[in-house]
């Protein structure tokens, strides 16, 4: 139980101030400062955990007793974290298959023409953000009117393709 | 019973049966049906944890009270292990990242924008995308138009919808 309370509590506390920043201000990079912020609060575990038990009596029953608690509590924290800023990465780039299957919804009984739906998705929405924020990112160079890979991300894209040769699967896209 | 080494080490090992069983799942057994095969994993971790924690119960002092709530704990940081690789699988499958930087490391020196284009557009995007809905039924193509079919996909639509609305203020990346 104490590991689900604290692991919890932290939790919504970097959720909070998660929300906090986010209404002052979108940062422009979004994912890194997610991860900077739950890795402080990570960094932070001990002493808060200790500090908030040590000051209210109610949860003194609730004390971590040893190490392996802290690391339960730390290991917890992390996997919840990394799934959220997964998650969050759904929110801020717009999933095609999402898109379509709004997109004809809203059309409801009457249907989408499949011409129409096609002419909508087009090049400069679906290609060339991504293709930007491969610049933005330092994955790729734009120089002489080229895009080439950067050494980050040859490093990033070698990940997918040795687990795609390890499923035997094809390029995907 | 208190957090031990074996209780941190749960998760971790049902993580790993499960990406065994992906893998082998995925190259022998469901052949390219990648959604089963990650389904079949995550259900074999499940497993393994709810054995284990079976099993330190049954042979251990602990009571219930002691051990379902770690069992809770130990579920949910395999599932959340278990969304982050079905994302990276998924990536691999799908983004469209992956998939342009795959077409730039071929190519040591580089693509204009229209040569990017001519191996990896959004027709072809649009086209790999809908063979996937209608063949999970999520969209139906009648009479030359598309309707909505299976709701599985237009529900986490909304959800997605509904965490952008609430984190980012705004429904789209466009707005």
């Amino acid at each position: 139980m104490k590991i689900f309370l604290w692991g919890n509590a932290l939790l919504i506390l970097s959720f909070l101030i998660h929300l906090v920043i986010w209404k002052i201000r979108v940062p422009q990079r979004q994912t890194k400062t997610l991860f900077t912020l739950f890795g402080m609060l990570l960094f932070l575990e001990i002493p808060l955990i200790d500090i908030v038990s040590d000051h209210f009596p109610a949860l003194a029953e609730y004390r971590l007793d040893n190490l392996m608690e802290y690391a339960h509590v730390s290991l917890y924290y992390l996997c919840l974290s990394l799934m959220y800023i997964v998650f969050y990465g759904a929110l801020e780039v717009d999933s095609p298959s999402l898109v379509m299957v709004l997109r004809v919804a809203k059309e409801g009984v009457q249907g989408l023409p499949i011409s129409e739906f096609y002419e909508s998705m087009n090049d400069d929405l679906l290609v060339k953000p991504r293709v930007e924020n491969l610049v933005r990112d330092k994955q790729a160079i734009f120089e002489n009117g080229k895009y080439k890979i950067s050494e980050k991300g040859r490093s990033f894209i070698s990940i997918f393709i040795f687990y795609r040769k390890l499923l035997n699967a094809g390029k995907g896209g | 019973m208190s957090t031990n080494l074996t209780q941190l080490l749960i998760p971790i090992f049902a993580m790993v049966v499960n990406v065994l069983v992906h893998i082998l799942g995925y190259r022998y057994l469901l052949r390219g049906a990648l959604l089963k095969s990650l389904l079949v994993g995550f259900a074999s971790g499940f497993l393994m944890i709810t054995f284990c924690e079976s099993y330190l119960f049954l042979h251990g002092d602990a009571g219930l009270w002691e051990t379902f709530p770690l069992l809770l704990v130990n579920q949910a940081i395999y599932f959340s292990l278990w969304y982050c690789y079905f994302n990276f699988v998924n990536m691999g499958e799908t983004a469209r990242r992956v998939r342009l930087m795959r077409e730039l490391i071929e190519q040591t020196e580089g693509l204009t924008y229209d040569e990017l284009l001519q191996k990896y557009n959004a027709q072809e995007m649009v086209k790999r995308r809908i063979g996937r809905l209608l063949s999970k039924s999520q969209i139906i193509e009648k009479d030359g138009r598309f309707y909505s079919g299976k709701p599985t996909v237009l529900f986490i639509a909304k959800v997605v919808i509904f965490m952008k609305l609430f984190v980012l203020g705004k429904k789209s990346e466009y707005e």
